[in-house]
């Protein structure tokens, strides 16, 4: 079996210092490294999960598997058990005969991936391929399952999240010999069902639940496998340019770079059309409303291993943290912040005119983490981004100033029934900073975020928050607000898949919060028939 | 002579600063690889998360052949990051030592051991 460590702990922190909150018990898994077979060892960690799984219930405890604990929020704890899967990486390619007959992708770009492994280690192993992940991160720390389960993102224009290259997903969803099941969409199937046979699952094609499952919050039973499309690795090429505030907008407000008053002149197609970029994102001081915005833009390039090193010019360009006795002292002292955030802006923003070219692991580096952090995403249709911009930038100013520094991204509409980048393409309008205390003399954070909620509902803006960040969690009806009947979707297929007692086994204080942890007993005959479909698939 | 305190003050203060830049360390990390973890290492900075190994020793000259010293570490991948460090007094002992005392302050991680 996988080898297991307990450790009786009070209590448990994220990366980022955003607790610590109470927990009983920490499990250490690794996969059992005697068994030469990846597929076998695969296997067994999957079995010895669902041992573990039995062993929370036969207690009367709730169970939760994370990685590398990079959530801002609480939405990776747990108060009972937390499982740390970051040594299950398993990295396997898929053959041509665990092929679907119907299946639009190659073998060739196909991967099975473990869930713990990360998105460092997926880059390298895809390299070694001759592959890449289609978009990642700012960063690369995530492990694949958390990535995924909250929407990690970068600001691909035109392709999106990392859970948008997933194909399909091995879900655990209790102690028993059915539920180990195998998930896919109907309607772009992946794999075989002789495929889902040898990982032990039972076959499910269903374009509803494997939407809901993408984005699961850790909701949906324990992520232990993974199957994403990669593609042939590619080079990027980073410019940083300053433009002026109005033609970045001009640009963020449709991404229409064909008619875009900015243009850099190498990136011009022979025949004088503009070259749509991979990656657009904006840096925005929002205490200098006059200031032009540092931009970065990315084109992807055919690769070729004749290039400078970039690693050392995107370790100096990369977001640093702000020591945190700035924040406490800015707390006290919030009229200097402005002053503050002004002098660390070449620590902030990247160099501007520093152009490099790497793959797509070496431009999204590793971050170097000194304090800690706060970070929120809100997610808005792009043709509302500039009124949004206004008015964050507005509560900044006359509710803070905030310790922390604007960005915008950009990235294409998921799939997933509560992936957070829902609109055709979502304008991520992000803040990050070092968190402070509130006191008398300065807000909180959750109270001005909830501020945010609130004058952008006022204003009509479509709105949805980046689920692995901070947020005004507990904002009255907040996830109806962002989703609409989109998170009744979500309940009903985690309905579908999980008995009452494991719903219950997988909900978390945050699930509790946002009000998503209710269960259906009495779904809609639809709903019960692919629950009953569900119940006669063979072992 | 009024100003000889406060001349001595000074001096002492110089040599506090100059003694204080003998101390320093150094992180090299490997570009490849991720970093072995520990789940309980929360510790703000560079090894928050990491399994970090520490050697804080002082070793006789023989101990160490041709300068090297062998130690059983990170059986498998290698080194993800070492991080040395020296200080003046280590300084010191080596020099009043002839070279035969000399301290070890280092810290390193594995990189992790990988399935595939």
């Amino acid at each position: 079996m996988a080898q297991v460590t307990t450790h009786h702990i009070s209590n448990w922190d994220n990366y980022h210092f955003n607790g610590p909150w109470t927990t009983n018990m920490l499990l250490d898994i690794d996969c059992n490294r005697n068994i030469t077979s990846l597929l076998n060892r695969f296997n067994d960690a999957a079995a010895t999960i669902q041992q573990l799984l039995q062993d929370a219930v036969d207690n009367h405890e709730r169970f939760r598997a994370f990685g590398s604990g990079w959530s801002l929020s609480n939405i990776a704890h747990q108060k009972d058990r937390m499982l740390f899967n970051r040594n299950l990486d398993i990295k396997k390619e898929i053959t041509e005969n665990q092929l679907n007959p119907a299946t639009p992708y190659k073998a060739e770009n196909l991967f099975l991936l473990q869930c713990g492994a990360n998105v460092k280690e997926i880059t390298e192993y895809l390299f070694r391929k001759g592959k890449s992940l289609k978009a990642c991160g700012a960063s690369n720390g995530q492990t694949i399952a958390g990535a995924i389960s909250t929407g990690v993102h970068g600001a691909a224009i035109d392709w999106g999240s990392i859970q948008d290259c997933v194909v399909g997903l091995q879900l655990i969803t209790g102690p028993g010999p059915r539920d180990i099941l195998y998930i896919e969409r109907e309607s772009r199937p992946a794999l075989n069902d002789d495929f889902a046979r040898s990982i032990n699952a039972r076959p499910v094609r269903h374009d509803g639940l494997f939407n809901a499952a993408l984005v699961s919050l850790g909701a949906f039973g324990v992520i232990h496998g993974v199957v994403i499309e990669a593609e042939d690795r590619f080079l990027l090429k980073r410019y940083v340019k300053k433009i002026k505030k109005a033609d970045a907008l001009q640009i963020a407000d449709g991404l229409d770079f064909a008619n875009a008053r900015f243009r850099i002149d190498s990136e011009m197609a022979a025949d004088g059309s503009v070259i749509r970029p991979y990656h657009y994102k904006l840096y925005i001081n929002p205490y200098k409303d006059d200031e032009d915005f540092v931009t970065e833009i990315i084109y992807k390039k055919t690769y070729t291993d004749n290039y400078p090193d970039p690693v050392p010019c995107i370790q100096t360009s990369i977001f640093k943290d702000v020591p945190t006795w700035v924040a406490c002292f800015a707390a006290k002292h919030k009229r200097i912040i402005p002053l503050i955030l002004s002098a660390l802006k070449q620590e902030a923003f990247p160099t501007v005119d520093q152009d490099v070219q790497g793959t797509l692991g070496e431009i999204f580096w590793d971050t170097a983490q000194s304090s800690k952090a706060f970070g929120c995403g809100v997610g808005i249709h792009t043709k509302d981004c500039s009124k949004a911009l206004e008015l964050f930038t507005g509560l900044m100013n006359t509710l803070g100033p905030i310790p922390g520094i604007l960005s915008m991204r950009f990235v294409k509409g998921s799939e997933a029934t509560l992936a957070f980048t829902k609109f055709p393409v979502t304008c991520v309008l992000e803040v990050d900073g070092i968190p402070w205390e509130a006191n008398a003399n300065m807000i909180g954070l959750e109270p001005f975020l909830a501020e945010v909620v609130k004058t952008f509902k006022a204003a009509g803006i479509a709105f949805t928050l980046h689920w692995g960040k901070n947020g005004p969690w507990s904002f009255p009806n907040l996830v109806d607000i962002m989703y609409g009947d989109a998170d009744d979707e979500w309940k009903n297929m985690r309905s579908v898949l999980l008995s009452k007692q494991m719903a219950d086994v997988f909900s978390n204080d945050f699930l509790s919060m946002v009000k998503l942890d209710d269960y259906r007993v009495n779904l809609p005959a639809d709903l019960a028939a692919i629950r009953n479909q569900l119940a006669a698939l063979p072992v | 002579m009024p100003h000889r305190p406060l001349a001595m003050f000074c001096s002492l203060l110089m040599i506090l600063f100059v003694l204080q830049s003998c101390s320093y360390s150094i992180v090299l990390s490997n570009k490849f690889g991720t970093a072995a973890t520990d789940p309980l290492n929360h510790q703000l900075g560079f090894y928050n998360g990491k399994s970090v190994q520490v050697i804080d020793t002082v070793v006789p000259l023989s101990l160490l052949k041709n300068g090297v010293m062998a130690i059983n570490a990170c059986p498998v991948g290698g080194f993800h990051s070492v991080e040395y460090k020296i200080r003046f007094g280590d300084m010191l002992r080596n020099t009043f030592s002839f070279g035969k005392r000399k301290a070890i302050r280092v810290k390193y991680v594995c990189l992790k051991n990988s399935n595939e």
